[in-house]
């Protein structure tokens, strides 16, 4: 009954932030139903695990992509879309928000797959309510380092949420190539099942790699890049002596291990080959992961920002393209980490020296602005312009025909491009 | 001209971007016409007395720890750097690692190198004003010491983020700056950062100095007296971005 209430109440307040358009409200309707009902998340923990996948995904990097690309390989295996919360809303109330959009008004499911990707903070208390059957853990980076103080917090976090999974059989998923992520073989009981995937030919900036990379390599669950192009990867999924040749439609070398995680989960569920290839190749990018936006008949590519290891990769991709403006758009809110320092550990100096024009812009528009300066950019290719949508309106205005044009914003930039007029 | 500058165990202290204080020493002297050379000292592997200028900067507790071990053999050698008038600076980290001991949170005594008089201990009692568990957020200081060279900003701006609170233990040390917004070394006496004689140290990131060029000019000045005993004349720069990305951090809370 106080679910009832709770859901109902929760639904009415969407409706009402919807009308008057008071925000995007996403994690609001969470709060107002756990407000009336604490255990509203817990309440579902039967539903939760009545149904054939239910996922958590989590680590620094790479969650939003990889519950995407998995959502979408169950939707293409099952015909029906799991309840996934694929617009990023993943600390406590956000997932408590999503349980709300997924019922009716009887608290009733639309499906009983599920695909959460959490947030490492909140992954705790939300495997506590929900109990998932499997984790998949990404990779651990620095990040945001004012939340969680270091580096081992968030291995900690994640290792305390996992053991409050408690009693069975959970499966957890391990990226071999991340040395903080493969440790959990030795932090984890055998109350949990250990299976590691790998990406084999492909390096992304993972602080020490790990050791378990190249051990029993024919019976890992692994990806290979086959061949890189703009839109996209040629890859090789394999697993003993299966394999099958995929195109993952998202850019950047990092999009292979999201990939890979995916598949390994579904793989593992008993999802086929080819409908794993399916999924993959039909995904449609989350925004700000590669999503492009037309403006003015000109072509922007978003990718998101946040951190030194996710950023450096996003550089990686925009180094090889030639005749290029770059915006970057540095805010300094909490969602994006108050602590502009990580700046200094992303490698700028790869863009430097290739005649890319800059515009820097944002909240901390002039510390991007320095970055860039010390990176070896001369001064008179970098411009600042601290009003971000502006700033790229100007941009498009002022481009050439052939040039590329990238925006990398963070976080709340990128959710200030996405509420404007810039996508309509 | 020449100089080589030692980055210490830039493998494990590497942890809040750092680096980019190397960086602006080194561009700020390419500027001036210098050669310098920047080394990273990983192992133990290395003779102190080679460099003119040295920086260590902030890492997790546990690498902390090892790197306090990694330094016990250098330890004399580091004070005759110091001793000597040679440049360093140390931040986070680094500067806990440099003070006496650093008490944790079980009560547990760690030695320090004891290079610089200061203790650290890991927090406040809980019923203290204001209790928080780390100290984090934008930072904004008045230096307490005049500058050699010319400067329009007296201000030092950064990120604090650590859960250590540092005190001062000797009159012959003195504190980096004045806090107007932010917490510093501790809770309670709004100071930030430590200097005896050239050394520097201080809780703030950001990096610290390339957003506090006046700063880093100033380490330059030192550096060259000591290296090349009489004062350099330093030309000007062009610091229009840096002074931006100052003054906007002067307007942060």
């Amino acid at each position: 009954m106080k679910r009832f209430l709770a859901n109902l109440t929760a639904k009415s307040s969407r409706f009402l932030i919807e009308k008057l358009k008071i925000g995007s409200g996403s994690a609001f309707p969470g709060r107002v139903a756990l407000a009336i009902d604490p255990m509203f998340i817990a309440s579902y923990n039967k539903s939760f695990n009545s149904g054939r996948f239910n996922f958590f995904i989590t680590g620094t990097n790479g969650k939003t992509t990889s519950s995407g690309i998995l959502a979408n390989i169950i939707k293409v295996a099952t015909n029906k879309s799991p309840i996934s919360n694929a617009f990023g809303a993943n600390l406590y109330y956000g997932i408590a928000s999503e349980l709300v959009n997924s019922t009716n008004i009887n608290c009733e499911l639309s499906s009983n797959d599920f695909v959460f990707e959490v947030d490492e903070a909140a992954f705790r208390s939300v495997a506590k309510d929900l109990k998932p059957k499997a984790v998949i853990l990404t990779n651990i980076f620095r990040d945001q380092l004012d939340r969680f103080g270091e580096i081992n917090a968030t291995q900690k976090l994640i290792e305390s949420g996992i053991k409050a999974i408690g009693q069975g059989k959970t499966k957890i998923f391990l990226n071999a190539n991340d040395e903080k992520i493969a440790q959990f073989e030795f932090l984890l009981d055998d109350n949990f099942e250990k299976i590691f995937y790998r990406v084999d030919n492909v390096e992304i900036s993972f602080k020490e790699e790990s050791l378990h990379k190249n051990e029993h390599h024919e019976a890992m669950f692994t990806a290979s890049l086959v061949k890189r192009t703009v839109k996209g990867s040629f890859i090789k999924l394999y697993f003993k002596d299966e394999s099958i040749d995929v195109f993952l439609p998202i850019a950047g070398d990092f999009n292979i291990y999201n990939a890979c995680a995916a598949a390994v989960a579904a793989f593992h569920y008993g999802i086929s080959f080819n409908d794993i290839k399916a999924g993959i190749e039909s995904y449609e990018c989350a925004f700000g992961r590669g999503e492009k936006i037309i403006y003015d008949n000109k072509e922007l590519n978003i990718f998101l920002i946040k951190n030194p290891a996710g950023c450096t990769e996003v550089i990686n991709f925009v180094s090889q393209f030639d005749s290029s403006i770059v915006l970057i758009a540095i805010n300094d809110n909490y969602a994006d980490g108050r602590d502009v320092s990580w700046l200094w550990d992303a490698q700028f100096e790869k863009l430097a020296c290739k005649g890319i024009k800059f515009v820097c812009s944002g909240s901390r528009a002039y510390d991007i602005a320095l970055r860039l300066k010390y990176a070896g950019v001369s001064i008179e290719d970098i411009e600042v312009k601290e009003e971000l949508i502006a700033s790229i309106k100007d941009l498009v205005v002022k481009s050439k025909k052939d040039e590329n044009l990238f925006v990398l914003p963070t976080y709340t930039a990128l959710l200030e491009i996405n509420s404007s007029s810039l996508k309509s | 001209m020449k100089l080589k500058l030692g980055h210490l165990f830039a493998d494990k202290l590497n942890l809040y971007g750092d680096m980019g204080n190397v960086l602006t020493l080194k561009y700020r002297l390419e500027k001036r016409g210098y050669e310098v050379e920047i080394e990273q000292l990983n192992d133990s592997n290395f003779t102190i007395s080679n460099y003119d200028f040295l920086f260590i900067g902030g890492g997790q507790d546990k690498e902390q720890q090892n790197v306090a071990k990694l330094l016990e053999s250098k330890k004399s050698d580091l004070s005759k750097f110091i001793e000597d008038e040679k440049p360093m600076l140390a931040i986070c980290g680094g500067y806990q690692l440099l003070g006496e001991s650093y008490l944790t949170s079980d009560k547990e005594t760690i030695s320090g190198l004891g290079i610089l008089n200061v203790i650290t201990k890991a927090k406040e009692e809980k019923n203290a004003k204001n209790f928080q568990d780390r100290l984090v957020g934008n930072v904004v200081a008045e230096l307490d010491f005049p500058l050699h060279i010319e400067s329009s900003v007296t201000t030092l701006v950064g990120f604090e983020n650590h859960s250590g609170r540092t005190f001062i233990t000797d009159s012959r040390t003195s504190t980096l700056a004045t806090v107007k917004l932010g917490f510093g070394n501790n809770d309670t006496d709004k100071k930030e950062g430590a200097r005896y004689k050239n050394l520097f140290a201080s809780y703030l990131h950001g990096s610290l100095l390339p957003k506090n060029p006046h700063f880093a000019d100033e380490i330059i000045y030192l550096t060259l007296l000591a290296k090349f005993g009489k004062a350099p004349e330093l030309k000007k720069i062009d610091d229009v971005i840096e002074i931006r990305a100052h003054k906007k951090a002067l307007t942060l809370h």
